[in-house]
């Protein structure tokens, strides 16, 4: 039996999408470096010299989101658990902690955790150590309720009859949780999950306001200095840079151990002809195909793709071999593109 | 068997089960039939305990399980469940879908389960599709590979609900077939169905149920045939038609 594929959305929507995506960010960041440059230009040197000094703060606020995402994770997953029982008071009880941390801002759970311990120390810490905790705490708490609730959905979305079936086959409560509700749960929550760590990332930089040297903070001090735009140009790019990898590694490991039937769907399975190629087709009306048979025709087969001897097909391959992958692995699943004989 | 005896059951103030009581001998197919919403399911659902039924008792083997000290991960082990909507495990191959109770309830090794399951899936048609997830079968062959998780614990009897009104028709001859010949071998089975034909090859008693009550009760000949009570003979002239 095939498996059943999600219709594909009309090819001209996803070159679209992607044109205009191109278009935008040339636009705006070609833009803004004309303007710049006409008054008083990007100084390059200093970015470069000045960069080394904020990958101490960028590993602290990456060093603070890891921490309280994680044990968050626990706290979101125990009171995502509990929104799910019978018992009404329990219930009741998680449901309006994660009520009133949603309904109120993350600036001001800020200020409430830093007045707290402005007036009850904990310990014998340093002031240094009390505001890195503070940071800490904040956010562990605030991302604690926001993946209760996705730990709530993904635990609600496994369907009765998959409970059913694993109480049938002898399993107890915990038993199907572990077998089957839970598995199920993960490819569920993992988009969302993704996402609330590049938010907490991103809202880690609030932290800078009860003065934790993070990211945002060692360039809002960095900037004193003159260079403001340099300065979170910088920022702008190693925080891009802590984010993006996540949600590519992520969606990349969702591609590869997708269920069938389950979880996230694949969008475009088979296209008929690759990506430039298409827009070009699509836009000029001209068979780029023919052109490149006749090109093979006369010996002249431009290379496609990465070829296995340039730079980047062999860092690909590099690549690949490090995270275990056949080195051709993906290429050889593609489609062969369809060849059109003039 | 399987005795169950003045069982009521109520949703709410919906009064589904009203004092219903069968009995299925050792390596008897029972078949129930009757009009949705007539509380076949429900009756099937209380004997393995995923309904706790709310008065009458439910005897296995002479066991009476629905008693507080009885666990119902037991009752469900010696009762096989085979769903209308297959309900397989759809993280898992269907091979996994069979061994997983033998793994984790019956504590078998990896070896020895894949050993009996793949024998299983063998025994329905299917050796060659273990590795498959349930969305990449059709409906006859996930109702099959059901059917095999719910045998492959050894159950004393394996419960039908409804195991063909969610087949496309091209599928319900391969399951029926499955299933005939799991009584053949001697199964004991409750089956709820609306296939007559069925109903009167394997059948060796079978239930008509209405309202939360049974009806009348005989063998397919008796009460498929020749009724005697008119909402019987109502529905047998309904369904076929």
């Amino acid at each position: 039996m095939e498996s059943e594929t999600p219709p594909l959305r009309p090819r001209i929507e996803q070159i679209g999408e992607k044109v205009a995506a191109v278009l935008i960010i040339v636009l705006v960041i070609g833009g803004l470096l004309y303007l710049l440059n006409n008054s008083s230009p990007i100084d390059v040197a200093y970015i470069l010299r000045e960069l080394p000094s904020l990958l101490g703060p960028a590993s602290l606020t990456l060093l603070i989101t890891i921490g309280s995402y994680l044990v968050g994770m626990g706290i979101g997953f125990f009171l995502g658990w509990l929104r799910t029982l019978r018992f009404l008071p329990v219930r009741a009880l998680a449901t309006g902690w994660v009520e009133s941390i949603r309904g109120t801002p993350f600036l001001v759970q800020l200020y409430l955790l830093f007045a707290i311990f402005s007036f009850y120390s904990p310990g014998n810490l340093s002031s240094f150590d009390r505001l890195r905790l503070t940071g800490f705490l904040a956010m562990m708490i605030n991302t604690g309720a926001y993946q209760a609730e996705i730990f709530r959905a993904g635990l609600q979305s496994v369907p009765v009859g998959q409970v059913e079936a694993a109480k049938s086959v002898g399993l107890g409560y915990w038993g199907a949780m572990r077998t089957v509700i839970l598995p199920q749960a993960v490819r569920v929550v993992i988009p969302p999950l993704t996402n609330e760590f590049i938010l907490m990332l991103k809202a880690s930089a609030l932290l800078s306001v009860i003065g934790v040297h993070e990211l945002t903070d060692a360039a809002r001090v960095l900037s004193f200095g003159g260079k403001f735009v340099e300065v979170y140009v910088m920022v702008t790019i190693l925080y891009l840079l802590m984010t993006v990898p996540i949600a590519k590694v992520v969606a990349w490991l969702e591609r590869r151990y997708r269920i069938p039937g389950l979880g996230m769907q694949q969008e475009a399975r088979a296209r008929p002809i690759g990506g430039s190629r298409a827009i070009v087709q699509r836009l000029s009306g001209i068979d780029v195909s023919a052109f490149r048979a006749r090109a093979a025709n006369r010996g002249l087969e431009p290379s496609r793709g990465s070829p296995a001897g340039s730079w980047r097909g062999k860092s690909l391959t590099w690549l690949k071999t490090r995270l275990g992958m056949k080195a051709n692995g993906s290429a050889s699943q593609l489609p062969a593109p369809v060849k059109s004989n003039p | 068997m399987i005795r169950v005896e003045g069982l009521h059951k109520w949703f709410g103030s919906l009064h589904v089960l009203k004092g219903v009581s069968l009995s299925v001998e050792k390596g008897d197919v029972l078949v129930v039939v009757g009009p949705s919403g007539s509380g076949k399911s429900t009756l099937l659902r209380c004997i393995n305990l995923l309904v706790t039924p709310d008065k009458g008792s439910v005897f296995i083997e002479g066991v009476k399980v629905n008693a507080p000290k009885i666990r119902p991960e037991w009752v469900r082990q010696q009762v096989g469940m085979v769903f209308q909507q297959f309900n397989l495990f759809s993280h898992l191959t269907a091979l996994e879908n069979v061994t997983l109770g033998l793994r984790k309830v019956m504590g078998l090794s990896r070896e020895q389960a894949e050993k009996k399951g793949k024998e299983l899936l063998e025994r329905v048609g299917l050796g060659e599709k273990y590795d498959s997830y349930p969305a990449e079968l059709s409906g006859g062959q996930q109702q099959r590979v059901a059917i095999a998780r719910a045998v492959a614990m050894d159950p004393k009897a394996v419960l039908f609900d409804e195991p063909t009104s969610a087949l496309d028709p091209e599928y319900i001859k391969e399951v029926l077939d499955v299933i005939t010949q799991l009584a053949r071998d001697g199964m004991t089975m409750v089956v709820v169905s609306h296939e007559m034909g069925f109903a009167r090859n394997v059948a060796k008693r079978v239930v008509f149920m209405d309202d939360g009550r049974i009806i009348e009760e005989g063998t397919p000949e008796e009460v498929l045939v020749n009724p005697r009570q008119e909402r019987t003979k109502a529905f047998v002239a309904k369904v076929l038609e």
